[in-house]
């Protein structure tokens, strides 16, 4: 094909042509032949490339999609530690709760009561020994254990003995040691008309309660 | 950009029509909204990509072929070659939609001035000659039809002078047509 047609082509396809130059270019066109088979050959040439460039644009227009989703800055999704948090918090609370009535001091503080000891017609301000174990249950729990256990014995009555085995069930509840407590409390149990029977009970209940598992 | 300056740009050609196409295809609201037109339609998610894709295209090529009247929004013109890219979608596939939805979809498509499905003889004659040429001479065709200037194919394609880039242009377009003879015959 020569140049000069081509370029004559390009200007008429373009639409660069005046009106005057175009009217004499299809005149041409009309009565050549050959120039009639360039123009189509043209035309099907920049439908190709058109085809081309389309094909073109779609890979840029994926490739744009891609980089925009990876440089895209991620929003930050609170929602799920706004969950984490508020269970976090909730398990706290909760450990908290447990804690304050289900722990082996809670427990024993529920449980502790000075119960008067003073036999009748002595001064009753003249605490003998064995009170004195039972006060010192709750501020010198091993001192009171060493106490009460001499109480037991020395042959005590069986309301002394009764009391020393609640308290030192307690005692050994208030030193953490739940093993000693539970023979004290099993022992209790095992005795139908023993005064503490239900009290020892119900704090094994307590302290056999599956979170305790966690807290102790 | 504003719309105007969008189409001026994709008419411009070079760069600046890179720049806008890539502009609208990344306006999230733009495709947001189309999308949400379509849904109308029974366009599921994993169509409408390549349907937004194809429609960028074809508005391309109109606005440069000068096809594209603006008497609408750019908008508008998208959602028009979206709906009608998924008229024939359905009709051609035979997707499954309910009549009353193909119906409507008749009824608003109103697009006549895409091709939107090349013509097979035309691909095979495509990989048959464009395809067979090297890629500068493909490169320099492209960017001679994007209306980039022999300034910037000369700086783009690195080379000598404008002339070359001129002279280069020819000899590919008649290459090109050499090509095309030939595999007609």
């Amino acid at each position: 094909m020569e140049i000069t047609n081509i370029v004559q082509i390009e200007s008429y396809l373009s639409g660069l042509m005046s009106p005057d130059e175009r009217i004499e270019f299809e005149q041409k066109i009309k009565n050549d032949l050959t120039l009639q088979e360039e123009l189509k050959i043209m035309q099907q040439a920049t439908q190709l490339i058109d085809i081309d460039i389309a094909k073109d644009l779609k890979l840029k227009l994926t490739q744009w999609n891609t980089t925009e989703k990876h440089t895209k800055p991620k929003s930050v999704r609170f929602l799920p530690y706004a969950a984490a948090a508020s269970i976090l918090i909730c398990l706290c609370l909760s450990f908290l709760y447990m804690e304050s009535r289900f722990s082996n001091n809670a427990l024993f503080d529920k449980n502790f009561v000075i119960i008067d000891h003073s036999v009748r017609g002595e001064n009753v301000i003249e605490m003998n020994s064995f009170e004195a174990g039972i006060k010192n249950t709750k501020e010198n729990p091993k001192q009171a254990i060493l106490e009460l256990e001499q109480v037991l014995k020395s042959n005590p009555d069986l309301d002394s003995k009764e009391k020393a085995e609640w308290y030192l069930a307690l005692a050994n509840l208030k030193i953490n040691n739940t093993t000693e407590c539970n023979l004290y409390l099993q022992n209790i149990i095992s005795q139908k008309s023993h005064p503490f029977r239900n009290k020892a009970i119900k704090l094994q209940e307590d302290i056999s309660k599956i979170w305790r598992i966690r807290l102790n | 950009m504003l719309e105007a300056d969008l189409i001026s740009a994709i008419k411009t050609g070079g760069y600046p029509r890179e720049l806008a196409l890539k502009q609208i295809y990344l306006n999230q609201q733009l495709k947001l909204n189309t999308k949400n037109h379509l849904i109308k339609f029974n366009c599921p998610d994993y169509d409408f990509e390549d349907l937004f894709q194809e429609a960028i295209i074809v508005m391309d090529r109109n606005i440069r072929n000068g096809q594209f009247e603006e008497r609408g929004t750019l908008e508008a013109y998208l959602f028009k070659i979206c709906k009608y890219l998924w008229f024939n979608e359905l009709r051609r596939n035979k997707k499954h939609v309910s009549v009353e939805i193909l119906e409507n979809l008749e009824k608003s498509v109103t697009f006549d001035q895409v091709q939107t499905q090349y013509d097979e003889d035309l691909l095979i004659l495509l990989d048959l000659t464009l395809k067979k040429m090297d890629d500068r001479c493909r490169k320099v065709l492209e960017l001679w039809r994007l209306s980039y200037s022999m300034t910037e194919i000369k700086n783009i394609m690195n080379l000598v002078s404008e002339g070359m880039a001129r002279k280069i242009k020819y000899n590919c377009l008649n290459k090109l047509s050499e090509l095309i003879i030939k595999n007609k015959t």
